[in-house]
């Protein structure tokens, strides 16, 4: 594995802010905003789980990616019209999501301006009375630094761990 | 024990509430219904190669199916026949056999058990290895795809779909053939199997309003049905039902579905290119239906759309669960540069992430679950939409609603359900194939 080079306390607490900050505005439903101020155009969003396959077997053709999120820009941008529609009766009474993010490590890019972001994530989705879903999985992102000064996501990678979707639907900011 | 003949009405269109919530159907359902029909196993892009395997279910039972040598494919019970530890703990893959892991039992592609650990010396000639193979099931395919039987006298899979193959081969033969895009996402829904399957068999009916936000959001040819601002004109759609209750709804010319923008429009032109494709090799009249929309299923818990290009099948775990699997299906002829878009939609629409998706289960969830108080399990569900105003379809052999919005595939499937819960075996459902329309057609 190519050796990455960590970036500096100061550059690692500004991505951790980052991080916290956007997950708060999810969190507050401040979806727009988000898309806006946090996310470049070029944006790829993706939620990969993996099929089970033995070790050893390297001659089987078919894919193990199975994607749960295939997103780019647009695609996000109408997932937040969804919910901007004012008609999204499923999450009328709102869910509540909080992420924990974990085991943060940031190194510099393979472009100048940019972090590789790594972390670790639970998440804990309540909606309804009685439906509490607990997903686990890692974020693989990166981050870039635009001319205004400010950091934006250009790439998260979610690795799911669990083979099948436990909580109903992967439906949610990961 | 079950009153099977208080569960489904037909011609009055109505059937039991407790079809969703009672144990002693859901048994009764997993030995006539999920013991008897053809049910989903895997298509032929997901193992091409000689030892390829995939792992599913047949009802709650676990299966592997698997690439032969000679290029067919058989399928197994997933257990040792010494202890009936599972065999195959992967999901697919490519093997020259398989041992079990408890004792190491191996058993060849061809299920027969090869070889048993010191068998000379622990059994000396006790074991009749040529009787503890793995337990095979019956397969057979239609245009790639696998389904697998429990029954041997059940009739062959081409005579199960039937009539209803006339649709199945405007989109998996029309233009030279279908194919999956694997592996299947998997999800628990806490939902009895059937809400799901009567919802895709023909329920245009809710798509206006269940996904109004998502329809509004996404636009394309079904964005004009958000929050019910139209109802689709007359000549719009139909309903079709079918002989073992497999049936799909239809949108003319709405095959794009979801699909706005460039994407929309590279779709449109796919569909517009290859109607007079279809219209050659199969008929002017099956090519009418080409580049439609089509919500369906095929009895009992296969669904699919056509335009949000979903295939699913929705396994039964318990009166109140199901593990869903879906893929996204493509014509094998597009360009990659479509089947990427129509994936991505896919995923977008009804995948584990999927907007419309998780409209759904919201709705199938509650129609279950609601059912453990006893009061609200009590009575019936209404299906009567259109009643009285199906006829037989000249072009394909089926029963026809002559609307695009109209529960007949409703109706149809709760037959072919009672149908099979009350037959005592598939002799006596052949003996009904002369009279399976008259109750639907009130005659």
């Amino acid at each position: 594995m190519e050796e990455l080079n960590p970036v500096s306390h100061e550059i690692y607490i500004e991505v951790q802010q980052a991080l916290f900050k956007e997950t708060r505005m999810l969190r507050e439903e401040r979806w727009r905003e988000w898309l806006e101020t946090m996310v470049e155009k070029d944006i790829v969003y993706l939620a990969i789980v993996s099929q089970l396959r033995y070790r050893k077997d390297n001659r089987y053709t078919g894919a193990k990616d199975v994607p749960s999120l295939d997103e780019n820009w647009a695609g996000l941008d109408r997932r937040v019209a969804q919910m901007e529609s004012g008609l999204q009766w499923t999450t009328d009474p709102a869910e509540r999501i909080r992420h924990f993010i974990t085991n943060l490590e940031v190194f510099e890019g393979k472009n100048p301006n940019e972090y590789i972001v790594y972390s670790n994530c639970q998440t804990v989705r309540n909606r309804r009375v009685y439906e509490e879903m607990t997903y686990c999985y890692g974020r693989n992102d990166v981050w870039r630094r635009c001319a205004d000064g400010k950091l934006r996501l250009c790439r998260r990678e979610v690795d799911v761990d669990e083979r099948f979707v436990s909580g109903k639907n992967h439906n949610f900011p990961m | 024990m079950v009153d099977v003949n208080s569960l489904v009405d037909v011609k009055n269109g109505t059937q039991a509430k407790r079809i969703f919530w009672d144990a002693d159907i859901y048994k009764l359902e997993l030995e006539q219904i999920f013991g008897r029909c053809w049910l989903f196993l895997t298509h032929d892009s997901i193992i091409p190669n000689v030892g390829d395997f995939t792992v599913t279910f047949m009802g709650e039972d676990e299966v592997v199916v698997v690439r032969q040598r000679d290029g067919s494919v058989k399928a197994f019970l997933n257990y040792c026949t010494h202890r009936g530890a599972r065999v195959v703990n992967a999901e697919a893959g490519n093997a020259r056999g398989f041992t079990c892991t408890y004792h190491g039992w191996a058993f060849g592609l061809d299920g027969a058990l090869e070889s048993v650990p010191f068998e000379k010396e622990v059994y000396g000639n006790v074991l009749k290895k040529d009787t503890l193979g793995m337990k095979e099931v019956r397969v057979e395919s239609y245009k790639g795809f696998w389904y697998g039987n429990f029954d041997q006298k059940a009739s062959s899979l081409a005579d199960y779909l039937g009539d209803y193959r006339w649709f199945l081969d405007i989109w998996m033969e029309g233009t030279g053939g279908a194919e999956l895009i694997g592996p299947p996402a998997r999800s628990i829904l806490k939902c009895n199997w059937k809400t799901p399957v009567e919802n895709f068999v023909g329920d245009a009916y809710h798509v206006g309003w269940t996904h109004a936000a998502s329809l509004k959001a996404l636009g394309g040819p079904l964005g004009v049905l958000a929050g019910n601002q139209n109802l689709p004109p007359e000549g719009a759609g139909v309903q079709i039902t079918s002989r073992h209750g497999h049936g799909v709804g239809i949108l003319f010319n709405a095959g794009p579905a979801l699909m706005a923008g460039e994407e929309g429009a590279m779709a449109a032109k796919w569909y517009a290119e290859n109607q007079p494709k279809v219209a050659k090799h199969l008929s002017e009249a099956q090519a009418k239906y080409y580049g439609s929309h089509f919500n369906a299923s095929i009895f009992p818990n296969n669904s699919y759309l056509w335009g949000t290009n979903t295939f699913k099948v929705w396994h039964p775990r318990g009166p109140n669960q199901i593990e869903v699997f879906t893929w996204a299906i493509v014509e094998k002829n597009m360009p990659q540069e479509l089947k990427d878009a129509v994936r991505r939609s896919m995923l977008r629409t009804f995948g584990t992430a999927g907007m419309l998706e998780s409209d759904d289960s919201d709705n199938m969830e509650s129609m279950t679950n609601l059912n453990r108080g006893p009061h609200i399990a009590a009575g019936v569900l209404n299906s009567q939409m259109g009643l009285g105003n199906e006829h037989e379809d000249p072009e394909s052999g089926n029963i026809i609603g002559p609307s695009a919005i109209g529960e007949t595939s409703y109706r149809g499937f709760y037959r072919a359900y009672q149908e099979f819960l009350m037959a005592k075996d598939w002799d006596e459902l052949r003996a009904n194939d002369g009279k399976w329309k008259n109750e639907l057609l009130n005659r």
